[in-house]
C-alpha cells in the first residue's frame, strides 16, 4: 500500500462462519474506488474489483464479507497507510445487539428492520455523513460506466450466494444476502419475495410484512404475496389489514383450491377475531357448500357462533367442547339438516344451560325461515343473560318483523339502556317508536343510529320507511336511493341488524 | 238464540277448516256480516292461489299434458280427481300424485316424495296451453330422473310457498298441512278472525282485527309485501333487472309520486283484494286523477295542492305511465304491469 489518498472505512465484518460481528478497518485507495462495486444505498460494499485494499492492515484483493460501515473518511497518507494507527480499535459496546428498535431479535444479524444500515447511536455521524457523501459521489461517477457490469456481477454473486444459503437452509445468511441484494436492486421482485418468505419463516413478521409490501408494489397481482403478507399481519395483530389482504388474495384467485380453502378459513377466522360474527358465519357457508368439515373448523365456527372474538389457537381446553358442539350444530343447520341441528342444539342447551349466546346463535340461524322459533330462542337468551344487549336487540327485531311493536318496546328500550352507542340498539328503538306512531322520537333514534353506523343498510331502510310514512318524500327518496346503493353489495337478505 | 248462532258459527268455521272442501262451495263464516268482502274473494286469483287435488279446472280440460325437455319426458295425466306427474327417461319413469297446484293461470306443482318437497321442473303456461320449464329453472340441467323430477325445496322454501299460497299452513314455524286451507282466506290477512267470530256472536266486537284500511300506504305496502315482496325485502335480496317487476310494492315505492303518508297511492287505493283484478285500464284513471287533476275546458288553474296534470292525455293513464314489461320464460314473455309510475319514454332502460 503506497502513500496517497485513501478511503478509510471502519466497518464491522460479518463473518459468515461465526455469525458474529467484529470490527475492521478497511482501506480503499481513493482513486481506485472507481474499480470497486460500491453499494449505494447504505454502508455495505463488496470489493469485487482487483485493486488491493486492506482489511485490518492486511492487504486483500477482494474482501467479500459483509461490511457494515461504522465510520468513514478520506485521509491522506504520507506513508503507507498500513503504518498508520487505526482510528478506532475497540468493538463498541452493544455491537452484537440490534441497533434498531426491534425488541424481538437482539442479534444484529436477525434484525428485521434494516439489517445492513448503521446505527446512528454507535456511529460518528459527522464521519458517517462524510463517507456517505463520498459513496454518493462515487456512485454518481460510476453510473453509466463499465463498472456497472462489475456491479452487476457483484449483484449476481450475492443472489447466487443467497440462493445457495437458502438451499442449504442457512436462513440467517440467506436473509442477510437477500437483504443486500434488494438494497442493491430494489426492483428485484423475486428478491423481495424470497426475503419476505424467509422472514416469515423465521418469524420476523414485521420484516416479512415490509418485504412483501415491496414485492406487492412491484407485482400487484400476486395472490400469494397478499396471502403471506396477511399471515404476517395476523402475527403482528393487525387483523383489519390482514383481512383486507386475504380478501384481495381471494379476488385475485390464484393458486390451487387448497390455498383457496386456507384463504377462506383465514377470512372467517379474522372476521371472528374482529368481532364481525354475522359476516363470519356467512363466510363459513363456503365450507358447508363444499362439504368440508373438520374438528378444527367446528371450533372456529363455534367461536363465531358464540360471539367470542378469539383466534382458534387462543381457545382454552375448557371452552373447546361447547365451541366444537356449537360449531358442529351450526354446520348441520347450514347444510340443510335442520332437524339434526335442532337435536344438537337442544343437547347443548342441556349440557351448557348458562352458556352465553347459545340460544342467540340458534335463534339467529332460525331467523330467516322461522321467525317465531327464532323469537323463542332470543327470549331464552335474554332469560339466560338479561345484560346481553345483542339478545335484547334481536328479540325486539324479531318482534318488529312480526309487526308486534308494542311487545318489542321493552326490549328495544333495554337495548338502548344497555348500550346507547350501539347502532343496532338505536335502530330497533327507532323502528319500534315509528311503528307505534311516535315518529319524531323514533326518527331521532334512527338518525342517531345512522351517525353511529352510516353504512348500515337496515338503518337506511328504516329511515326511508319512516320518512315516507310521515310524508317527508324527499328525505325518503334520498334514503331509498342510498339503500339501493348499499344493497348492491348485500349478500344476505336475512341479515340481522 | 245466541247459543244456536254460536253452534252455527262453529260448524261453519269447522267446515272452512275441513281440507278437501272445494273452493267453489266454500262459504266463509265471515260472510254473515261481511258479505261484500266475501262474496267473490274465494274465486279471486288470491283466493285460489293454491288449488287442491281435484279442484283444478285445467286438469279436467286437459286430461293429458306432455312435453319433452332434453332427455326427459314430462306427463301430467288426470283420471277422475287424481292427477299424476310423471318423468321418464325412456326406460325408467317416476310418477308422483299432484296434490297442490300453485297459481290459477300459470301453474306450478309442489311435489311431495318421501317427505321431501320439490318444485315441478315444468309448469303449465296458458300462453301455449302446455307445459314448459318452470320460470327460474331454465338453467338447471337434470342428469338423473330424481333431478328431473323437480327442484328440491328446502324446508324454509316449502314453508314460504305454502305460507303465501294458502292459509294456516304454517304454525309456530312448522309446516302444518293438516290444518292448511287452500288459497288466501280471510284469516290469512285478518289475523284473529276466529276469536272475533266467537266474540261477535256474543255481541262483543272488541276483538275485531285491526282495520287494514286505516294503515298508511307505507304500511299497506309492507303488509301486501309480505307475499308480493315489500320494498325493503327486494332491497335486501338485491333482485335487479326486470325480474323485480313482479314485486309491485317495491316497484310502487320507487315511483316519484309514492308518498307513504298519502292513502291515494296505496295498494288498496287501486286494488280491492276481495275482488278480481280489474283489467280495464280506464278504470284506474280516477285513481290517478285523485292527485293529477284533469284540466277542463276553460279552467285556467288547478288547485295549488294538485300534482301536475298530464299534457298528453286524460284517460288510460296506466297505458303510458305504467308500461307492460315482459319477463322471458321458456314459453315466451310473461307480461307484468310495471308499478313504478313514471313518464316512461320509448327505449328507456328499465329503472331498477
Amino acid at each position: 500500500m503506497v502513500p496517497g489518498r485513501y478511503w478509510v472505512l471502519e466497518v464491522y465484518r460479518m463473518a459468515p462462519a461465526q455469525r458474529e460481528a467484529s470490527n475492521s478497518r478497511v482501506l480503499v485507495p481513493w482513486m481506485s474506488t472507481f474499480g470497486i462495486g460500491v453499494i449505494l444505498s447504505g454502508a455495505a460494499f463488496s470489493a469485487g474489483g482487483r485493486i488491493p485494499c486492506a482489511v485490518n492492515d492486511e492487504v486483500v484483493k477482494a474482501p467479500r464479507d459483509n461490511l457494515l460501515v461504522h465510520a468513514g473518511e478520506i485521509r491522506e497518507f504520507e506513508k503507507s497507510p498500513l503504518l498508520a494507527k487505526p482510528a478506532r480499535s475497540a468493538v463498541p459496546a452493544g455491537l452484537l445487539d440490534c441497533p434498531h428498535s426491534c425488541q424481538r431479535n437482539q442479534k444484529l444479524i436477525g434484525c428485521p428492520e434494516r439489517s445492513l444500515l448503521p446505527d446512528s447511536r454507535s456511529i460518528d455521524m459527522a464521519k458517517w455523513s462524510k463517507a456517505k457523501a463520498v459513496i454518493l459521489i462515487c456512485a454518481l461517477a460510476l453510473s453509466g460506466t463499465a463498472v456497472l457490469g462489475q456491479s452487476g456481477s457483484s449483484f449476481d454473486e450475492v443472489v447466487r450466494e443467497a440462493s445457495v444459503a437458502r438451499e442449504q437452509n442457512d436462513v440467517p445468511r440467506a436473509l442477510q444476502l437477500y437483504s443486500r441484494a434488494v438494497e442493491v436492486n430494489p426492483k428485484w421482485a423475486e428478491g423481495w419475495w424470497s426475503l419476505g418468505s424467509l422472514q416469515y419463516g423465521a418469524k420476523l413478521f414485521s420484516g416479512a410484512r415490509d418485504s412483501l409490501s415491496q414485492y406487492i408494489a412491484l407485482v400487484p397481482n400476486s395472490p400469494s404475496a397478499f396471502a403471506l403478507r396477511a399471515q404476517s399481519e395476523v402475527e403482528l395483530g393487525d387483523y383489519e389489514k390482514a383481512l383486507a389482504d386475504i380478501r384481495q388474495s381471494l379476488v385475485l384467485k390464484g393458486g390451487d383450491p387448497s390455498n383457496e380453502e386456507r384463504l377462506h378459513i383465514y377470512e372467517c377466522v379474522l372476521l371472528t377475531r374482529l368481532g364481525r360474527f354475522e359476516e363470519s358465519l356467512q363466510a363459513y357457508r363456503y365450507f358447508v357448500e363444499k362439504g368440508i368439515s373438520t374438528p378444527e373448523l367446528s371450533v372456529a365456527i363455534g367461536l363465531a357462533g358464540l360471539r367470542m372474538a378469539l383466534l382458534p389457537k387462543e381457545v382454552s381446553d375448557d371452552q373447546r367442547e361447547v365451541l366444537s358442539g356449537a360449531g358442529a350444530a351450526t354446520y348441520q343447520y347450514m347444510a340443510g339438516n335442520e332437524d339434526g341441528a335442532a337435536d344438537a342444539f337442544h343437547s347443548l342447551f342441556q349440557h351448557f344451560p348458562s352458556q352465553a349466546n347459545l340460544h342467540l346463535l340458534y335463534g339467529t340461524l332460525l331467523f330467516p325461515s322461522n321467525r317465531e322459533a327464532s323469537l323463542t330462542e332470543f327470549r331464552r337468551e335474554v332469560d339466560v343473560s338479561p345484560s346481553n344487549q345483542r339478545a335484547q336487540v334481536l328479540t325486539a327485531w324479531a318482534l318488529l318483523m312480526q309487526n308486534r311493536s308494542l311487545d318489542a318496546l321493552p326490549y328495544a328500550n333495554k337495548a338502548v339502556e344497555l348500550n346507547p352507542e350501539s347502532a343496532a340498539g338505536q335502530l330497533v328503538a327507532g323502528r319500534t317508536l315509528v311503528d307505534l306512531g311516535q315518529s319524531r322520537e323514533g326518527m331521532e333514534h334512527l338518525e342517531r343510529a345512522l351517525q353511529l353506523e352510516p353504512e348500515n343498510l337496515e338503518i337506511h331502510i328504516a329511515l326511508a320507511e319512516a320518512y315516507s310514512g310521515c310524508g317527508r318524500k324527499q328525505d325518503a327518496e334520498r334514503e331509498r336511493a342510498l339503500s339501493l346503493k348499499l344493497a348492491q353489495n348485500r349478500t344476505n337478505p336475512f341479515a340481522l341488524p | 238464540m245466541r247459543c244456536l248462532d254460536l253452534v252455527t258459527v262453529l260448524l261453519a268455521a269447522a267446515s272452512v277448516q275441513a281440507v278437501g272442501q272445494t273452493s267453489s262451495t266454500r262459504q266463509s263464516p265471515c260472510a254473515r256480516c261481511h258479505q261484500a268482502q266475501t262474496l267473490h274473494q274465494a274465486q279471486t286469483p288470491m283466493g285460489r292461489a293454491l288449488l287442491p287435488a281435484g279442484e283444478n279446472p285445467l286438469f279436467k280440460a286437459n286430461p293429458k299434458l306432455a312435453v319433452r325437455k332434453g332427455s326427459f319426458t314430462y306427463t301430467v295425466e288426470t283420471h277422475g280427481d287424481n292427477t299424476t306427474y310423471t318423468v321418464s327417461d325412456g326406460s325408467r319413469s317416476v310418477s308422483v300424485p299432484i296434490r297442490w297446484t300453485f297459481g290459477l293461470r300459470m301453474q306450478t306443482w309442489i311435489i311431495e316424495q318421501n317427505g321431501n318437497y320439490y318444485e315441478s321442473m315444468v309448469s303449465y303456461y296458458p300462453s301455449i296451453n302446455g307445459l314448459e320449464t318452470t320460470l327460474g329453472d331454465e338453467k338447471l340441467t337434470p342428469l338423473t330422473l330424481q333431478e328431473a323430477l323437480g327442484r328440491a325445496l328446502s324446508q324454509t322454501e316449502t314453508r314460504q310457498c305454502f305460507s303465501c299460497h294458502s292459509s294456516n299452513a304454517v304454525s309456530h314455524g312448522q309446516l302444518t298441512l293438516n290444518s292448511m286451507q287452500p288459497g288466501v282466506t280471510c284469516e290469512h290477512c285478518h289475523s284473529g278472525t276466529s276469536a272475533h267470530l266467537l266474540d261477535a256472536v256474543q255481541g262483543n266486537f272488541d276483538s275485531a282485527p285491526p282495520s287494514l284500511k286505516k294503515l298508511s300506504s307505507e304500511k299497506i305496502s309492507n303488509f301486501c309485501g309480505q307475499c308480493h315482496r315489500s320494498w325493503a325485502t327486494v332491497v335486501r335480496t338485491g333482485t335487479h333487472g326486470v325480474a323485480n317487476v313482479r314485486f309491485q310494492p317495491y316497484r310502487l315505492a320507487n315511483s316519484k309520486c309514492f308518498d307513504g303518508a298519502d292513502g291515494r297511492i296505496s295498494c288498496i287505493a287501486c286494488h280491492d283484494p276481495h275482488n278480481d283484478l280489474v283489467q280495464d285500464a280506464s278504470s284506474y284513471d280516477a285513481k290517478c286523477t285523485a292527485c293529477h287533476q284533469v284540466k277542463t275546458a276553460g279552467q285556467k288553474n288547478l288547485e295549488a295542492s294538485s300534482a301536475k296534470s298530464c299534457p298528453v292525455a286524460t284517460a288510460k293513464c296506466t297505458g303510458c305511465h305504467m308500461p307492460k314489461v315482459g319477463i322471458n320464460s321458456a314459453a315466451g314473455p310473461l307480461i307484468f304491469t310495471d308499478h313504478t309510475i313514471r313518464r316512461a319514454l320509448p327505449g328507456e332502460a328499465y329503472p331498477n
